[in-house]
Formats: structure tokens, sequence, C-alpha cells
């Protein structure tokens, strides 16, 4: 499963069947976690943590209000990381366990 | 049960006025009488928070907030003279709004009535077929005033056009405790809102005290701010500033950091319990096992400082049993990387904490209102609550 038309650096070319994640809002991305079941969480999970020192410091070497269209996709990639790290290091859940109803708290960007 | 230690709560309770120590009345939170007497008494005599004014960085900027307790809209707009005003969104022709956008930039307003218009600084620059108006003096017509004023760029509204205290002695020692703190190098970074069917004190009640921790945030960081050695989450250190208050949170040195926790500091600063960081305004007790700060101005304000972010509340009643409240999250400018990994970390971990923070707050309601309940046991570790409503009954009680 790859999707071609998700730009990464070389090296992380294969991580673009995640493109579907990287969405530019944090808006978004928290959408996306709280429609996915988990075990498909962890497996987006267990694809990023063990890669993202190494693309952190790749992303460095770049200025980061101004990264080329790959590398940006790759920035959205660790912050896709942080969004689904709490449903499966915290919560063993999509949504928070026993927590305000989702469609009821409004996140604006 | 006797007490393990008294190091945490002795200091707390040393600096407290005499608030008693009786169980909490139901009647404030549940009474539609005592909520229209708050609204007279509270929420129309005290300066209240309702932007940051990098929110309107230019002369001719607006922003529109709706105040449901006041039963009005403010117009806050930076005049040509840099000075944000602030008025009731109101032609004072027929009650037209006067601003129709919730924020923009414009050279004046002009209502999308009849078409009288208003200058930057509220004046009555013109109205089609003014000749028809033979008594009418244009300067007694301009926008109506709210006080408005600025500390440390946090804008502040006041019903009266002119109230018998200014802004910084109302803020008092509360102020200066953060005066140091840097709030203009921080970049807003999030937002979060919500409306809850909870009494506003409810709702704040669930931010002031850490008691809660432990359980209510038992999948998120049960073990941030309780431990072995404080296993209740005792404040490390409070102060009452007047009607306002400020609550050092203890962080449990042996807390167990996750993978993405021990990754975010690596690269910068997260609300996830982790390295000091030193900047003026933070931790003014000097605790040794420092989190955060929850600093809440009376009545309905909170900055809560902590290790490169901050992050404020609103809480605005709308009726007896039902609020709103806004949430943002401010941090230092991402140089790096690593350090927009960790930013995110911070939000993402704090917006899912508030889930949890949330989850209460009805329950709590529907009981204070169900009868069921006749008071609230307060523990000494909830000393903030029980300020609160000391207050809130003090200025309730006034005149």
């Amino acid at each position: 499963m790859s999707d071609t038309s998700f730009a990464l650096p070389e090296g992380y070319r294969d991580l673009a069947w995640l493109g579907d994640w990287a969405l530019p809002t944090e808006r978004g991305r928290h959408g996306k976690r709280i429609a996915t079941p988990l075990p498909e969480i962890q497996r987006v999970y267990d694809a990023l943590l063990p890669r993202i020192e190494p693309m952190i410091a790749y992303l460095d070497q770049f200025p980061i209000n101004d990264l080329p269209p790959a590398e940006a996709n790759l920035m959205l990639l660790a912050l896709v990381f942080v969004e689904v790290s709490p449903s499966v290091e915290l919560l063993h859940s999509p949504t928070v366990p026993d927590g305000f109803e989702p469609s009821r708290f409004e996140v604006h960007f | 049960m006797t007490k393990p230690e008294e190091r945490f709560h002795t200091k707390i309770t040393t600096q407290m006025p005499d608030m008693g120590t009786a169980p909490l009345p139901i009647e404030p939170y549940i009474s539609a009488e005592f909520f229209e007497k708050e609204r007279e008494k509270i929420f129309r005599r005290a300066w209240l928070e309702v932007a940051r004014g990098e929110e309107l960085p230019n002369p001719g900027d607006y922003v529109v907030r709706e105040i449901e307790v006041l039963k009005t809209a403010v117009l806050l707009v930076r005049g040509d003279d840099g000075v944000v005003r602030g008025f009731h969104n109101v032609c004072t022709h027929r009650g037209m709004a006067v601003a129709i956008c919730d924020k923009g930039h414009a050279k004046g307003f002009i209502c999308n009535f009849h078409g009288w218009t208003y200058d930057l600084e509220g004046r009555l620059k013109g109205m089609p077929g003014e000749e028809y108006f033979p008594n009418l003096d244009r300067a007694d017509y301009g926008l109506r005033p709210l006080a408005t004023d600025t500390w440390n760029g946090f804008v502040f509204v006041h019903w009266e056009p002119e109230p018998k205290m200014g802004l910084r002695e109302f803020l008092g020692d509360m102020a200066t405790q953060l005066d140091e703190y840097p709030f203009a190098r921080f970049n807003h970074i999030a937002r979060y809102s919500a409306r809850v069917k909870a009494n506003w004190k409810t709702f704040i009640d669930a931010f002031h005290e850490a008691y809660h921790v432990m359980m209510v945030h038992r999948h998120t960081v049960p073990d941030a701010c309780a431990g072995q050695e404080n296993p209740y989450g005792l404040l490390s250190s409070a102060r009452i500033y007047g009607p306002h208050h400020s609550g050092s949170v203890w962080v449990n040195p042996a807390h167990t950091p996750t993978p993405s926790e021990t990754l975010a500091w690596k690269y910068g600063m997260s609300f996830a319990p982790g390295d000091m960081v030193d900047l003026p305004g933070l931790n003014p007790d000097n605790s040794p096992n420092w989190w955060f700060d929850i600093n809440v101005f009376f009545p309905n304000f909170f900055i809560d400082v902590g290790p490169g972010w901050y992050f404020t509340y609103n809480f605005w009643p709308v009726s007896v049993d039902e609020s709103t409240w806004e949430m943002n999250i401010y941090q230092l400018d991402a140089e790096s990387a690593g350090q927009k990994f960790a930013q995110e970390h911070t939000k993402v971990l704090l917006r899912d904490i508030l889930y949890e923070d949330l989850s209460t707050l009805e329950f709590a309601q529907k009981a204070m209102g169900s009868g069921v309940l006749k008071h609230l046991p307060l523990s000494e570790m909830e000393i903030a609550v029980r300020h609160q409503l000391h207050t809130v009954q003090e200025w309730v009680n006034r005149p």
C-alpha cells in the first residue's frame, strides 16, 4: 500500500502510506485520530516511533519556517506521531476514556 | 487518619485570610436569583479579560466578543493613536450591530441599518439625512464605551465606563507576580472551547486544585503531581492576593515519562513534567519540585504559566447552569523541527487532559440541582475553591 502523490525525502518514502494522516492542522489530525480504530493508530505509532530521532535530525538541516514540500510532509508525520502517541501510550483508545464528548469539544485550528 | 506530612499545606494555610472551615453551601451554584446578583455585583463590577493585544496589532484592527453574562457584545478596536478601546457593538440610533464580523480591519464603522458612521474612537461622524434630526447633537451619540485597559498585553474591559478602581489596582499583587513574565514573546498556538451545562463556579472549581489529578487524570498524567512523597497532589505553595489567588503545582520527581514525552523533552519543552526553565514570574516560592503555577484572576480568568509555555482559560457564565469555556495556549517561537515537535506535544497532551477535566462538571451540576447534596465538604487541599466562593459571596453581599 503506497501513495506516490505524497512526496517524502529519500530515506523516508516507505512512510508514504501515512499520507492520509499528514493533515496540516491539529484539528484535522485529531479528527482523524478519534475516527480511527486503535489497532490502526497503533500501526501508525509503531511505524513512526523509531524514525522520529533521525527525522528531526534530518529536518533540522532546513529552516523550520521554510521547509521544502517533501520535508514539510515529513514534519507533518512527526506531528502525526505526537497526535497518536497519547492513544497508544496512555489512553489505549482513540478518544479519552470517560472524557468529555469530542463532538462538543472544539479544536479551533 | 493522621496526615503524612505538613510541609505542603501548612505553607498554604498560613497565608489565608479567615474563610472558615464549614462545608460550602449549594445555593450559590444553583440559584437563578443568586446568579442575577452575580451578574450585577460581580460581572458588571469587575475587570474582565477579553483579548490579547496581539490580536489587534495595527490601528483599525478590531475583534468582537459576545459576552453573554453582560448581555452585550464588545467591539474592541485599536485607534490611530495605538490605544485599544472597547465599545458596545451597538449603533446608538436603533441598536443594530456596527461590526458584523468577529474580527477585521476598518477605517471606521458603518451601521448596516441606516448608515450611521463612527470613527475608530467611537465618535459619531455621519448620519444620512442629519437635517431631519433637528434636536440631535452628534456628540451625544458616539458608540457607548466600556472602560478598557491593558496589562502585560492582556486587554480587560469593565462594564462601567468610569470604574471606581483602575485595572492595575484591581489586579494588585496577582499582576505584580507576573509583571516580568515575557508574555509578548509568545505565539498563540492553540484554541479550544466548549459549552457546558454547569454553573461557572462549578466549572472553575475543577481547575484550581490538584487533589483531582490522580483520579480525573488517571489516564493521562496520574503520577505527574502526586506520588509516594505527596500522594494527594498537595500544592507546593499558594498565595492569596485579595480576590485573586495563585497556586504552585508540585511535580513528582519519580514520574515515569512515556516515549513521546522523553522525545519532546529532548528537543524542547512540553506540558509533560520535565526540566526546569527559568523565566521571571514563575515558581514564586522557589519550590524545589515545581511543575507550573495556576494564577486565577477574579472572577473568571486563569493564566497558568510553566516552563516555556503559558495557557489561559476564560470561563463565561451563560445562565445559572450553563457556561462557556475557552482555552488558549501560547509558546515561544519554534526555531527548529525538534522544538515544533515539542510544542505539538505540549498542546496535544494538554488537550487530552482537558477532555478529562470537562468530564465531571455536568454530573456535579446535576447532583447539586437535584437537592441530593445539601452542602460540599472541602479539604484544606481545595482552599482555592473556598476562596473563590468566599470572594463571590463577599462581592454579592456588597451594597
